[in-house]
């Protein structure tokens, strides 16, 4: 019976807070695993390619080990494509992630798209095995450049999850300070529940030094790749701030019931 | 060995006078004496009475053998169980607790406060199921460096 509550505690959360997911979201996740699978199967071909043209160097092995080549390159790049689509998608319905930033992101987005079918251009043209190597390397120049971007925006997501329980708080923060100074005005003596509230209220402080720290973790210039794991640690210590918040302020609501 | 059938028997005197009061003492007959086949009797039957002990004796002993047999049989199965008749018990009488009235604040059904304690209950739990990690949305692993060098 014990092994049956928590699934169905994680059931019911489910339904009482659904992820906010568009469908086109669910279209762009499809489509990823999608492109992901067809790469993973192309670079298996391509290294199988690979040994046999380096071990016979026959012109059927080199014209095999070509194709697949190029096969590998393009599904590759596609993989960043559709990548971008998806992480597009997700900020389109992520809540506390600034709209400035979301427009910023369709724009690198968009420029990336088109550098990628750039490249998938070249990919196509070129028949020979050194012009794609030459080709590959142009990817791989770019790859810092698109894996910082992606990896920014992950942060923007995550970040922007705890900035509005951050703000939900808030809120209820405001209605108790208000509701205790309604309990005052009907006589009762509310200096012990206030001195409380702005105990709770300090401990914001290590939340917001410990939020200060995600964001230099997570959010970097162009060009530098964010630690994502870290900032992903840093974020669970600053959410237990909030939640000792919320305790200290429960209880304060337990002491005007009682 | 003499033959006593035909020795007189004293017998008891009727009618005798006053001087003459003492109980005469009457012999009583002898019973006479067994032949010698008596004797290969009595000696027979005591032989019998020695084999006859021993007969029983010896079914004695099976008896008292079969009857330990036998409840060393009896001992190594269940016994079946008596059922005990429960006798009716004096239920004890139930003591009645008076409720202690703890006042409560008047502000426990405030219907502002009911929504702030519910407000708070959800924030809670969306505090504690907050997602990091995004596995969906994860970067894909790719080789960057895929080259065919000779």
């Amino acid at each position: 019976m014990k092994k049956l509550i928590l699934p169905i505690l994680i059931l019911i959360l489910f339904f009482v807070f659904p992820h906010p997911v568009s469908a086109d979201f669910q279209k762009a996740y499809a489509d990823y695993v999608y492109n992901q699978n067809l790469y993973r199967q192309s670079y298996n071909d391509f290294q199988t390619a690979k040994s046999t043209f380096l071990t016979y160097d026959t012109l059927a092995s080199q014209n095999e080990a070509l194709s697949k080549f190029r096969k590998v390159l393009q599904d590759r790049n596609q993989v960043m494509v559709v990548y971008y689509d998806l992480i597009n998608e997700r900020l389109i319905t992520a809540e506390g992630v600034p709209e400035d930033y979301k427009n910023t992101f369709s724009t690198i987005r968009l420029s990336e798209q088109k550098w990628l079918a750039e490249n998938q251009k070249k990919i196509e043209a070129v028949s020979s095995i050194d012009d794609l190597n030459s080709v590959s390397s142009e990817f791989e120049s770019r790859y810092q450049q698109m894996e910082s971007e992606t990896k920014q925006a992950f942060g923007r997501i995550i970040i922007g999850k705890e900035l509005i329980l951050r703000q939900k708080l808030d809120g209820l923060s405001v209605r108790l300070n208000d509701k205790l100074t309604e309990i005052a005005q009907s006589g009762e003596n509310v200096t012990t529940y206030k001195r409380n509230l702005t105990t709770a209220k300090n401990k914001l402080e290590l939340f917001d030094e410990k939020m200060r720290q995600v964001n230099q973790t997570l959010i970097r210039p162009i060009g530098e790749i964010p630690n994502v794991f870290e900032g992903q640690q840093k974020l669970t210590e600053a959410n237990f701030y909030l939640r000792d918040t919320l305790n200290s302020m429960q209880e304060i609501i337990n002491l005007i019931t009682r | 060995m003499t033959d006593t059938t035909n020795i007189q028997q004293p017998t008891k005197t009727q009618g005798s006078t006053s001087n003459d009061q003492q109980p005469t003492v009457v012999a009583q007959p002898v019973p006479p004496m067994q032949n010698s086949e008596n004797a290969d009797n009595i000696t027979s039957l005591r032989v019998n009475s020695h084999g006859f002990k021993t007969i029983l004796l010896i079914v004695l002993g099976v008896v008292i053998l079969f009857l330990a047999i036998a409840y060393m049989v009896l001992l190594t199965f269940p016994r079946k169980s008596v059922p005990v008749v429960e006798l009716p018990k004096e239920t004890p009488k139930p003591v009645v607790e008076v409720p202690v009235e703890i006042p409560k604040s008047k502000f426990a059904t405030d219907s502002g406060v009911v929504q702030m304690i519910n407000d708070f209950k959800t924030l809670e739990t969306e505090i504690d199921s907050v997602d990091f990690f995004e596995t969906k949305i994860l970067p894909p692993n790719l080789d960057t460096n895929i080259k065919i060098n000779k």
